[in-house]
């Protein structure tokens, strides 16, 4: 469970409830039989955005064409969200791109509607934030499938600090270890600054981050150490594979250091000062 | 023979061999960009590639063991970090396990 955190660890909890009244089911048949009343919540969230689109359409003067056609578009995406056909479900992807498709038709004049159509839509339920949209999503996979969704957000990944997009480059000194969910869903291509401002407990935890690395590298120094010993207790020191040996222990307690003062610069370069690290980059 | 656009010739096909790069190091130069392969340690000697689609071969030691460091915090939320190889270990032991192993667990 230390792995699990907010929509995912109410998954788990539900899943574990559903578990208590059928014990003999695995995590897929679960999933089968809580999916029912997760799908009418989930369709109730899906009907609440498109009334809101439908307000912002209301809301602006358009032409007759065009309403007819926002219309349309709604009609349809009512009768997706209540199919009760298994084989064709509502698909959030799907359904953004055939909209994206739909209104870059000339017939849709006004862009500032079809803006905040669009923006609207996107706010359609997912299942990396949404319990719901997971199960709902999840219940027809295999439990291979499940399980390894479900302990997706804590896969640790690299991450480029200074993003591939304003060129930052695939270098130790830019990258950071960071959970999936940070680094696909969160982060994406935000700049520090923003990313900073809107999640104001990011510096903590890039310190909490940078001190976990730097008592790993002091481990390291630990074990080297009595591992070099030994090999000089042993006269290996004239050993031909000696070093290679070295080389093999993995990196020294200097890569570990090193790597967590530049990784401090960089973060403090791209915060543009809004990040105090100097007592890592001192170190 | 024509390849994307190219016309190679018998005259220029020279092997890759000679120029002192093994064929899937040069390959792999070529598709990440870059100068320099680092090639596994000791009798490893297949160029070692990332799981998050990144060309690992500008990648130091030091990051490649730090992502197979387990419970390390992340860098910006905080959370409890796996590598995937445990990932996939706890995936498999939830997916074989029936209701009553999932509530013991």
């Amino acid at each position: 469970m230390k792995y699990l955190r907010g929509v995912k660890q109410n998954i788990a909890h539900s899943v574990i409830w559903a578990a208590k009244k059928n014990p003999d089911d695995n995590i897929a048949e679960l999933l089968k039989k809580l999916a029912p009343r997760y799908k009418a919540e989930l369709e109730a969230d899906q009907l609440a955005i498109l009334r809101k689109i439908e307000r912002v359409i209301d809301k602006y003067p358009l032409s007759p064409e065009e309403k007819t056609a926002y219309q349309y578009i709604l009609y349809d995406t009512n009768q997706w969200i209540n199919n009760e056909n298994d084989a064709e479900p509502f698909k959030r992807k799907e359904f953004l791109y055939q909209l994206q498709k739909v209104l870059d038709l000339p017939l849709f004049k006004n862009r500032q509607v079809v803006k905040k159509v669009l923006k609207k839509a996107d706010k359609m339920p997912q299942s990396f934030e949404s319990e719901n949209a997971f199960i709902v999503k999840y219940h027809r996979r295999s439990p291979r499938e499940i399980s390894e969704q479900l302990f997706y957000d804590a896969l640790s990944t690299i991450e480029h600090i200074k993003t591939r997009e304003s060129g930052g480059k695939t270098e130790s000194k830019n990258l950071a270890i960071a959970c999936a969910r940070c680094n696909n869903y969160v982060r994406n291509n935000t700049p520090m600054p923003k990313f900073i401002k809107d999640h104001p407990e990011v510096p903590d935890n890039i310190r909490k981050n940078l001190d976990a690395v730097w008592l790993i590298g002091q481990r390291v120094r630990t074990i080297r150490s009595s591992q070099v010993q030994n090999l000089n207790m042993q006269n290996q020191t004239n050993n031909p594979s000696y070093q290679r040996y070295l080389s093999a222990l993995g990196a020294s307690h200097k890569a570990y250091e090193n790597y967590v003062r530049a990784v401090a610069q960089t973060f403090v370069n791209e915060s543009g000062g809004a990040l105090d690290l100097s007592e890592y980059i001192k170190k | 023979m024509k390849i994307l656009g190219l016309q190679i010739t018998n005259n220029n096909y020279k092997p890759m061999k000679s120029e002192g790069i093994s064929r899937n190091a040069r390959l792999l130069t070529s598709s990440a960009g870059c100068d320099t392969v680092s090639f596994g340690r000791q009798n490893n000697m297949q160029p070692k590639v990332s799981g998050v689609g990144l060309p690992a071969v500008q990648l130091h030691n030091d990051l490649r063991e730090l992502k197979n460091i387990r419970n390390l915090p992340c860098v910006y939320c905080g959370q409890i970090m796996l590598p995937i190889a445990d990932r996939n270990k706890i995936a498999a032991e939830i997916a074989s396990s029936k209701g009553e192993d999932l509530i013991a667990n």
